[in-house]
């Protein structure tokens, strides 16, 4: 517990208040201040250089209106959904070590876990990129050789009539606006590069023998181990975290930038609305309509934590 | 001279409703200097807070403390020219024993040699010398506080303050580390000050004793002033053990002597005729409500140790009996008191026998149960 | 070695060390596609992109060339990381010493406005952060990468360190006290030997969020010279004609400073992060 410090004594050891100083400044410039500005100006039509009029509302009216955005809560909203089945994989793969009988393969395998997070975020994801390329890229290339591209090919003008997969023609990733979205979903596979395995498998590891002991003699087998054991710990893991996660995801949009450019690719398939809110800024120079962007964003994602700790909190 | 002189002391804590409370309300106490003063009472009494006031380590709401006749109150722990002792030692993890000591000293820019002699002198005194190169996880819990009692030597104090220092020790070690720091106190004739809340800690450590409850000091004394003349009800119940026997009563005429009468819905109360020592002081409480404060080693087998003309008898029936080997706890019941009696090892006693006890009149007290003074 | 383990089937395991390896052999194959394509030049590369050719062939130009180009970018990636993790460190550490061991007047205002700012999503910050770096000359510089990473990680940072600080022995900052050491002499001989691991894993995470950020950056910096990895990389492939030889071998050299660090701080990096799983 802090020790309680009076008044007075808090005048003459006034040079304790200089360890917050240095923290303080930057937090308070750095941080507070620019969201303070983003408000201010979201309310104006700020083109980042000379003196800007306010106006109103009007920022927020074009918002209200504007088809680009609604879209790119929609496909963020669908990416919330991907981001939440691609949590699948960690699990099981945790799972899988932590039921290894040699205690020496666990340590390799935990070894070798940390080798995809360390290597750099960017390289992951460019090289990512060169296998979506259509003439050079490892995924269509493995689709020509294993056939799959033929079966896509048959499924798409017999039965789904997509119209993305053609008999001659290289399967455009990131130029046909029907793929974008299968292709974000795709990227990273097996989607194990994060901290999540280790995570998991630190849990796992301190469930205690006991209940495995007791549920070998209800007679419960591997998968209902799995069920009633492993997965509520991973769960209650997951739920820790989760609203990290969407909260990350919806204000992400770097891999989209990246990975699509500052249009969201074709058609604006992969518009989100952290990259809309970057487009106006850099790219039109509306910072005062970017800012109320960023607004909306906000109060969004508030809303969100704000619901996260009234109701999922205390149910727990 | 290291003369700490406690004027008037007052703290207050804020309290969310109601009023402050007050954990130390106006203590006065002079401690001279080469004294070796124990603040002892039970939990919650003040007496780590008044300790941690001297030391500086809490602020002072009100009143005085003057270390060598300067008022401190303002002045920083640090320059106060004190040392402290914690309860849980508070060794620097990561330090060596050897560091430990000189820690306090290289902040203050002591020259290596003389860190390294008095770190020496004071390794040697405490027997710390084989530990020197240690870390303090790699000691004992008494050599461990052998170490912090090292950095407060280091320091060459006014004043040594103890922050209850014994009670992690496992009871043997207490027994020893006690001795050692009295004989400490014997070598370098130093002002200490000693918080406890064991009372035979107290009275076999200090000079003078400070007995406190509820932020306020009881009395202050000599031990054995302490134990044979409690100013009141408190102190006569809390030093002792086993403690004081206190029965309640009034002070009735009989004759032409005064009685003590004890209350008690039985048939016959115990009734303790009053030699002319204690009639004397009674005289003013006649047919009003007394106790009647005996130790237990003041009551004896009436059958080994007639009444005389000092003596006086109650009537008593026997609980039960604790041997301890050298002695036997006797205790008893007079129908609406416990009593506790020291007897000899070789009596014999059986639950339920009717036993009458000789008071030695000559150490008996009587207290006034309304102010809690001593009659 | 009596657990849940012995308890499955006894020859089950070689399933499951099928499906690991499936999973972690997809999961490094960037990692063998980077360096089997970093040998190769153009014509090599249009003609087998994935697969190994014969050593014979192996273009080490490639290696020179992506060398010269990503070195500049790893220096100044390492110069921002370390310094920007290090500030942000030292004054988080200042901060959470005076909220854990202190309750001063303002304290409790000055608390709960670092609370609040922690539930603020910094996403909507980055277009008027732009404006005040530019408005502070700040812009095109690589300190204001230092100095705006040093303020973000601040409110985590101090928010973990207030609570481990205030878990610490208090009678060892008071024997301290007593002993003479100033605030800043109780922090650096306490707080930092006392909270080492912790202060070790935010420091990695400080690092590690500076060495792969890019959206500042990019914003930011103008001039090639002072480009950090994210940016570098970024304009890597965004080049009309692709090397590709020597763009996998700069995505390999990019990647070795983080296997070389890791290589040295592994074992305590899991640790930690099991130590705090656990805990959580």
């Amino acid at each position: 517990m802090p020790h309680l410090v009076s008044r007075q004594r808090g005048l003459r050891e006034w040079r304790l208040y200089l360890l917050i100083v240095p923290s303080l400044l930057l937090v308070g410039t750095f941080v507070l201040l620019p969201a303070v500005n983003g408000i201010y100006h979201s309310f104006s039509d700020w083109d980042g250089t000379r003196a800007q009029q306010l106006v109103g509302l009007d920022n927020f009216r074009r918002a209200f209106q504007d088809t680009i955005l609604w879209n790119s809560f929609e496909t963020v909203s669908i990416l919330v959904v991907f981001n939440l089945f691609k949590m699948i994989p960690s699990i099981l793969l945790a799972v899988l070590i932590h039921r290894l009988r040699s205690d020496r393969w666990q340590y390799a395998y935990r070894a070798l876990m940390v080798v995809p997070m360390i290597i750099p975020g960017l390289v992951t994801l460019f090289v990512w990129k060169s296998f979506f390329d259509p003439n050079l890229g490892l995924l269509n290339r493995v689709l020509d050789l294993t056939g799959l591209k033929w079966a896509l090919v048959s499924l798409d003008q017999r039965v789904f009539h997509w119209g993305v997969f053609f008999p001659h023609v290289p399967v455009g990733w990131l130029t046909q606006p029907e793929l974008i979205l299968p292709s974000l979903f795709i990227w990273g596979f097996p989607w194990i590069g994060t901290v999540g395995v280790l995570i998991y498998l630190a849990g796992l590891q301190s469930i205690s023998q006991e209940i495995y002991e007791a549920a070998e003699l209800d007679g419960v087998g591997s998968f209902g181990k799995f069920l009633y054991i492993e997965l509520p710990l991973i769960l209650t893991q997951v739920r820790l975290n989760l609203l990290l996660l969407i909260i990350a995801t919806l204000q992400g949009y770097g891999l989209q930038l990246l990975l699509l450019g500052e249009s969201g690719g074709p058609a604006g398939k992969g518009m989100v609305p952290g990259l809309w809110m970057y487009n106006r800024a850099f790219i039109a120079g509306e910072f005062g309509y970017a800012c109320s962007i960023g607004m909306i964003l906000f109060g969004f994602i508030l809303a969100l934590t704000i619901v996260n700790n009234r109701y999922v909190r205390v149910a727990k | 001279m290291a003369r700490v002189v406690i004027e008037n002391l007052v703290k207050t804590y804020p309290e969310a409703r109601g009023p402050a409370v007050r954990a130390v309300n106006n203590v006065c106490l002079t401690i001279e200097d080469g004294e070796f003063m124990v603040l002892v009472g039970p939990s919650g009494c003040g007496k780590s807070t008044t300790l941690r006031m001297i030391a500086g380590l809490e602020e002072i709401s009100g009143g005085t403390v003057a270390i060598d006749g300067k008022v401190v109150n303002h002045v920083l722990p640090k320059d106060r020219d004190i040392a402290m002792v914690f309860q849980n030692y508070a060794l620097y993890p990561h330090l060596s024993v050897y560091d430990n000591l000189a820690f306090g000293l290289k902040l203050r820019k002591f020259s290596k040699v003389e860190i390294d002699l008095r770190v020496r002198e004071a390794a040697a005194l405490l027997g710390l010398d084989p530990y020197l190169a240690r870390k303090p996880k790699a000691l004992s819990g008494g050599q461990r506080q052998r170490v912090a009692v090292g950095r407060a030597i280091v320091r060459q104090p006014k004043v040594f303050l103890f922050d209850e220092p014994l009670s992690n020790l496992d009871a043997k070690m207490r027994v020893s580390t006690r001795a050692e720091i009295s004989k400490l106190h014997r070598q370098l004739g130093v002002t200490m000050i000693y918080v406890t809340h064991d009372q035979i800690e107290a009275m076999t450590m200090g000079d003078r004793i400070c007995v406190m409850r509820d932020g306020l000091v009881m009395q202050v004394a000599a031990p054995l002033t302490l134990y044979n003349c409690p100013g009141n009800l408190f102190v006569a119940g809390f030093i002792g053990s086993p403690p004081m026997n206190l029965i309640r009563g009034t002070i009735q005429p009989a004759q032409d002597a005064l009685q003590f009468v004890e209350t008690s819905p039985a048939s016959s109360p115990a009734t303790i005729t009053l030699n002319s020592a204690l009639a004397a002081r009674a005289a003013a409480y006649t047919r009003q409500p007394v106790v009647f404060g005996i130790r237990p080693e003041d009551l004896h087998d009436a059958r080994t140790f007639p009444p005389g003309s000092q003596g006086a008898t109650i009537n008593t029936r026997v609980d039960y009996s604790e041997p301890m080997g050298a002695e036997t706890l006797l205790y008893l019941n007079t129908g609406a008191t416990s009593l506790i009696a020291r007897a000899r090892p070789t009596d014999r006693f059986e639950p339920g026998q009717q036993v009458e006890m000789t008071c030695n009149l000559e150490n008996a007290h009587l207290f006034d149960p309304a102010t809690e003074l001593v009659i | 070695m009596n657990d849940h383990r012995q308890l499955a089937g006894q020859d089950r395991d070689w399933a499951k060390h099928l499906i690991i390896w499936c999973f972690v052999v997809i999961e490094l194959l960037p990692l063998y596609l980077m360096l089997q394509g970093s040998v190769k030049d153009n014509a090599d590369f249009l003609r087998s992109p994935w697969l190994p050719i014969v050593p014979r062939s192996w273009h080490w130009e490639n290696w020179a060339f992506a060398f010269r180009l990503v070195l500049p970018y790893i220096t100044n990636t390492l110069f921002v990381a370390v310094f920007s993790s290090a500030a942000s460190l030292a004054f988080s550490i200042m901060a959470a010493y005076f909220f854990a061991r202190y309750q001063m007047p303002f304290s409790r205002m000055l608390w709960s406005a670092f609370l609040a700012l922690m539930l603020l999503p910094s996403v909507a910050n980055i277009v008027p952060l732009f404006v005040l770096l530019k408005h502070l000359s700040l812009l095109n510089s690589l300190w204001a990468l230092i100095i705006v990473g040093a303020a973000s990680g601040q409110i985590f940072n101090v928010y973990v360190l207030r609570n481990f600080i205030e878990d610490l022995p208090r009678d060892l900052f008071e024997a301290a006290e007593i002993d003479g050491a100033t605030h800043l002499q109780q922090i650096v001989n306490i707080v930092i030997p006392m909270s080492a691991p912790i202060i070790g894993t935010l420091s990695i995470l400080a690092f590690l969020s500076q060495w792969n950020d890019f959206l500042l950056p990019l914003i930011v910096l103008r001039d090639r010279s002072s480009f950090t990895l994210g940016v570098g990389l970024i304009y890597l492939d965004g080049e009309y004609v692709k090397q590709w030889g020597q763009i996998m071998a700069a995505y390999f050299i990019a990647s070795l400073p983080l296997i070389v660090i890791f290589l040295f701080s592994m074992r305590l990096f899991v640790r930690g992060l099991s130590a705090g799983a656990v805990k959580g």
